[in-house]
């Protein structure tokens, strides 16, 4: 048990710098944190779930050991900026005020090809359009373009613009009424039962979804018949 | 807040505890069974078979009563050698076949030293 709980301390901050030693391109969408956790316990789950001749806690400790390192190096990193980088490294620049930064690229052992299919996967095909490209902790190419290569908003147009983005409320999640929904947004089943006549039902089984957005706007889907 | 610090400080202080006491008791109960063991080598040698049946009793007897516990914490085939060893020694008592008997006690007894030394934490161990 002992062996099993120092072995996985050791192994999660090895694995861990080994990563941050690897570069930011080899983790791809997840911190070195999350990848090393998910790294680690899937194998672990699987070992003692396959083999009957080894204990569970020779899996539980190990994974419990790794969640609780992980909460720990977590809560470590929001308090302590300079832990954030040690586990997580920091944001790198590639592309910078239109120029491309070689240093950076070469030490994060990011070739220019690997640029260039960043930029086109995000719809940018002409590096001069570029103004920054950062590559995140997770891996990920944030690009910015010039202003005069962006899209141009109703703000800098100085246009005003009814604010019609609305979260839907939902409330009939295939063929289920969600009554805690209904509440929040203060109506109730007499309202909803109303609805659903109106849109041509007898019953809310009847239908798939039923949604109302602050505008007041009702989204009602029926059922496929052959459900 | 504090909660994600102490949770899992808590945590990890909890298991690595339990890890300690989990060596110090398998320790307890190998060092004593052990000693049983190095009896019974006494008992074999002067050939007092009733004495090495008692003996070889109590000690199934004790084995039997931590057999879960070490199911538990201790991989399976570490256990099964050991009640193998038990069961051979049963059959070399029935026999009364003291050569055999004083070999298969001191093979128990270093498989069941392997069972404390698999728990301690030591250099050897980690590596």
């Amino acid at each position: 048990m002992a062996t099993a709980f120092i072995r996985t301390i050791v192994l999660y901050f090895l694995i861990m710098i080994g990563l941050r030693l690897l570069g930011k391109r080899q983790i791809g969408e997840l911190e070195p944190i999350e990848l090393v956790l998910t790294l680690l316990i899937s194998d672990l789950a699987a070992v003692p779930m396959q083999d009957f001749g080894i204990p569970l806690l020779n899996g539980v400790i190990p994974i419990v050991t790794l969640l609780s390192l992980s909460m720990l190096l977590s809560w470590g990193s929001v308090r302590s900026i300079r832990l954030r980088r040690l586990i997580c490294g920091s944001p790198t620049a590639l592309i910078l005020d239109g120029k491309v930064q070689q240093d950076a690229m070469r030490h994060n052992r990011f070739t220019l090809d690997e640029l260039i299919e960043e930029l086109r996967s995000q719809g940018v095909s002409d590096l001069t359009t570029v103004k920054y490209a950062v590559l995140e902790t997770d891996g990920g190419l944030s690009v910015l373009l010039y202003p005069d290569e962006q899209s141009i908003t109703p703000k800098q147009l100085g246009k005003p613009v009814k604010d019609d983005t609305f979260l839907p409320h939902i409330f009939i999640n295939d063929g289920r009424v969600l009554d805690e929904n209904l509440s929040l947004a203060g109506l109730d089943s007499a309202w909803l039962q109303k609805q659903v006549r109106a849109q041509g039902y007898r019953a809310p089984s009847e239908i798939f979804l039923l949604s109302l957005d602050g505008a007041g706007k009702i989204l009602c889907i029926g059922k496929d018949n052959n459900q | 807040m504090r909660r994600f610090f102490w949770i899992p400080f808590l945590l990890l202080l909890a298991l690595f505890s339990a890890t300690l006491l989990n060596a110090a008791v398998a320790d307890g109960l190998v060092q004593g069974w052990c000693a049983q063991l190095d009896d019974l080598q006494d008992t074999a040698q002067a050939e007092d078979w009733p004495a090495v049946h008692d003996s070889l009793a109590a000690l199934h007897e004790s084995w039997d009563k931590h057999t879960a516990y070490f199911h538990i914490v201790l991989q399976h085939d570490e256990l099964n050698e050991v009640e193998s060893l038990l069961a051979r020694a049963d059959s070399f008592a029935f026999e009364q076949d003291k050569a055999e008997l004083r070999a298969c006690i001191a093979e128990l007894k270093s498989q069941m030293l392997v069972l404390s030394e698999m728990q301690e934490i030591s250099i050897r161990n980690i590596l």
